[in-house]
């Protein structure tokens, strides 16, 4: 049973104990309507996306959990440990207290972009989730187009992110965002390119079929290991995560392009930050990893299992690296991954056309 | 009532709105931010024309690359902050 049938059950029950008081009120008409399939199939997709929000929600938590335990055992502390077990009620406690903050926006920014940005980026970011399938079962778009959809989803951060900054009437807000939208300039190229080889071998760009592939096969990342890595390195610039956190460096610019965002905005950005940071381990999941697939579990803890572990390598690779500098991150954008990304479409097309895989 | 239209209904005015603002507002940015919302206006549109590829063609390359580089080249260029110094 897959994701729109199980939705759809619960939704023809509830409607159906609805319609049946509606009707015993007497509004015969509308206890009619209710139950007609237009309001069912709407009913039943809006809570298929409350369903997969609230595992996308908790899945970001746990993250921000895992980022905080490990990364302490990466700096030879403890991390959180005092609010529930092993600390993992920690962020819901720090969520309510950003809740629970005073609104402030600065006298002087443009109401208008300060307000929208983080709109726009909560916004495409839980639209992410909604994109990614955890298995052929639990999804709820399976688009042709489904893996450039996501890159497209994401590419719109970086311009709420310039919004943001400019909107702050600040310099460091306005620095981070000048260096976000010149980090994009850089990463957004070679990531896109080092899809190509696992489109080229697979034939489609829906995520089903990728996955499909690469259990007939094997994992992509054998056949594809240039590519990954240089997915890999720029996922982690898509998601702003450590080496490449440019646009945030707290070191330079205290708080990077939301320096002036408190309060609720501030906690709902950084969830914001994680949710994305699951999306770009579950894409790399899905094209190089064999996403779902493995045996006895099913397919989607084996799903979740891999995303946590892609995570864990972004936590540790935020424990070991330093940031880069902007002159920096353009040089490796343009001189050393753009000529890798090309030398693993070769390697995809020579696969591909000797009929190896 | 047909749920397409309807739901066509709403994002076509939403489009069509935020094309005349984008001549109407007063600030270039602003300006900016209205023009990436009709572009989404118009790749919803397009997916409702069952056109998915143009859509999500249209989001990743006027949505992700041109608005930030309109806003690249506007913010680079000599402006005032709103009630701040010249940068």
């Amino acid at each position: 049973m897959d994701l729109y049938g199980f939705t759809e059950g619960i939704v023809r029950w509830l409607v159906g104990i609805i319609s049946y008081f509606v009707d015993w009120l007497g509004f015969h008409g509308f206890a009619g309507w209710i139950e007609s399939p237009g309001v069912i199939q709407f009913l039943t997709i809006f809570g298929e996306a409350l369903i997969v929000f609230i595992v996308g929600f908790l899945i970001a938590i746990t993250m921000i959990w895992q980022e905080r335990k490990t990364l302490g055992r990466l700096m030879d502390r403890r991390g959180a440990m005092v609010v529930g077990p092993a600390g993992y009620f920690q962020n819901i406690a720090d969520g309510l207290k950003t809740f629970l903050k005073e609104i402030i926006i600065p006298e002087k920014a443009d109401k208008k972009g300060y307000n929208w940005a983080p709109v726009i980026i909560i916004g495409s970011s839980v639209l992410l989730i909604g994109l990614i399938p955890m298995s052929d079962r639990f999804f709820i778009c399976d688009l042709d187009g489904g893996l450039i959809f996501i890159f497209a989803v994401f590419s719109i951060t970086p311009f709420a992110i310039l919004i943001g900054g400019w909107a702050s009437n600040n310099k460091y807000s306005l620095i981070g965002g000048m260096r976000s939208a010149a980090q994009l300039i850089s990463y957004e190229v070679p990531l896109l390119l080092s899809l190509v080889g696992v489109v080229i071998l697979t034939g489609s760009l829906n995520l089903g079929e990728i996955v499909r592939a690469q259990q007939e096969s094997i994992w992509f990342v054998i056949p594809q290991f240039i590519g990954f890595i240089v997915f890999l390195i720029t996922i982690v610039a898509e998601v702003e995560r450590i080496p490449f956190d440019l646009p945030e460096a707290e070191a330079e610019l205290v708080e990077g392009w939301w320096t002036e965002y408190g309060g609720m905005r501030f906690g709902l950005i950084m969830l914001a930050e994680y949710i994305r940071g699951y999306a770009g381990a579950a894409v790399a999941v899905l094209l190089f990893l064999g996403g779902w697939s493995g045996p006895f579990l099913p397919p989607e803890i084996w799903f979740l299992i891999k995303v946590f572990i892609v995570f864990f390598v972004f936590i540790w690779i935020r424990g070991s690296l330093t940031r880069v500098r902007i002159d920096q991150i353009l040089n490796i954008g343009w001189k050393r991954l753009i000529p890798l990304s090309m030398v693993n479409i070769v390697i995809a097309v020579i696969i591909k056309s000797m009929g190896w895989l | 009532m047909e749920w397409d239209l309807l739901f066509f209904l709403i994002f076509a005015i939403i489009t069509v709105a935020a094309a005349v603002f984008v001549i109407a507002s007063k600030e270039i940015v602003h300006s900016v931010m209205y023009l990436a919302l009709t572009f989404i206006g118009v790749a919803i549109i397009f997916f409702f024309l069952s056109a998915e590829y143009v859509a999500i063609i249209q989001i990743l390359i006027y949505v992700g690359a041109v608005s930030v580089l309109m806003l690249f080249g506007i913010m680079l260029t000599k402006r005032r902050l709103t009630g701040g110094e010249r940068i």
